[in-house]
């Protein structure tokens, strides 16, 4: 189940199958709550994997903050089902950071132009939503950053 | 939507995908008007514009093919379904976001059994797609799972079986008595995304042994 991760110079293990499962159990639910389905904040224009190698593991490290900053933690549920399993993706989430942190530690993990210029996109097309909107639609499109992901 | 009741005229509208076949599906309400019409569109998430699928305005059955229109595996869709009855009642309603990647069922696998005086060759043979490389050549659901495998099974008795599996497509199961009938079985298995087809069954029977005849 562990997959590695080729991010450039930065090379991490983690388990994205697990992250898929999880994420499917909720999938429905979770994106039929996004119901702004004219818009996106994952564009294929600043996916990952058309990202230059060496830009990749930043645009990631600053996505996965996003995701656990503002995503998992305005996103709110009555539903104890989906609660445990967000929380479950974002602990994963952590662990993933954790090691894109120890790449930025041995400075394989440098943020260049494109990388700035991209997460700076995805940040704008969050921020044109409401916190709340935003992080349902994030967390709607999470089975987009785990392909992108999944193509590393 | 119109403010009154037209639930009775349409429910249930998704997507029906196999082997990356992707059918619109739909049904009308218990006693909704036999002259119910139906029109489809379609869109990629996160654009603004519907797109009419042109063979499917109003139409009378209730299901639509979308493969072509939906033919990026890795991309959300939508679909909806409006139905409009001769008195003018209208209804539309709209699919869940579709993913053929994560959506998709795996049909059973098309595969040749061969039985020999002591032994039965088993051939899968290889599952084209709708989709299409960017050379236009079709894909096969391997080149689409590098993950794929699969798993052969042979009822030898009640209580016995033999198991072969792996990712190639040619095996076969020896040691057996001739003149005798087996049962096989084949399932196709994606572990990544979690699919395993339905099995594909074959029953066939050892030729008899002629060589002290």
């Amino acid at each position: 189940g562990l997959k590695t991760l080729h991010l450039g110079s930065c090379v991490i293990t983690t388990n994205l199958q697990e992250m898929r499962n999880g994420f499917s159990e909720i999938r429905d639910s979770v994106q039929a709550k996004d119901e702004i389905i004219d818009t996106r904040i994952l564009r294929k224009t600043e996916s990952l994997q058309d990202t230059k190698p060496t830009d990749q593991c930043c645009l990631l490290r600053h996505v996965l903050r996003l995701y656990l900053d503002r995503v998992f933690k305005n996103f709110k549920t009555p539903d104890h089902r989906i609660l445990r399993k967000t929380s479950s993706l974002a602990n994963s989430f952590l662990t993933v950071k954790k090691e894109l942190r120890l790449c930025h530690a041995h400075m394989t993990c440098p943020c260049g132009e494109e990388a700035t210029e991209k997460y700076s996109q995805i940040l704008s097309h969050f921020e044109e939503l409401t916190p709340q909107a935003a992080a349902v639609k994030a967390l709607g499109e999470l089975d987009i950053l785990l392909q992108w992901m999944e193509e590393m | 939507h119109t403010a009154e009741n037209t639930s009775d005229l349409l429910q249930h509208v998704k997507f029906q995908s196999s082997n990356f076949e992707n059918i619109l599906t739909w049904d009308s309400g218990l006693e909704s008007a036999p002259d119910l019409v139906y029109s489809v569109e379609y869109k990629t998430y996160g654009e603004r514009k519907w797109l009419v699928k042109e063979s499917c305005q109003r139409i009378t059955r209730k299901f639509c093919n979308l493969t072509m229109e939906t033919g990026n595996f890795m991309e959300p869709y939508y679909a909806r379904v409006t139905a409009i009855s001769a008195g003018g009642r209208s209804v539309t309603k709209m699919t869940d976001r579709f993913t053929s990647l994560q959506q998709t069922t795996i049909k059973p696998p098309d595969v040749t059994c061969i039985p020999k005086v002591r032994s039965i060759q088993m051939i899968i043979h290889p599952t084209s797609t709708p989709i299409r490389a960017g050379d236009g050549h079709q894909l096969t659901l391997e080149d689409i799972f590098p993950d794929l495998f699969y798993r052969l099974e042979l009822q030898v008795n009640h209580t016995y079986q033999m198991h072969l599996g792996g990712k190639q497509r040619d095996y076969e199961f020896t040691g057996l008595t001739p003149d005798t009938e087996f049962l096989g079985t084949t399932m196709i298995f994606v572990p990544n995304w979690s699919k395993e087809s339905a099995p594909y069954v074959c029953r066939v029977k050892t030729l008899p042994d002629r060589t002290w005849t």
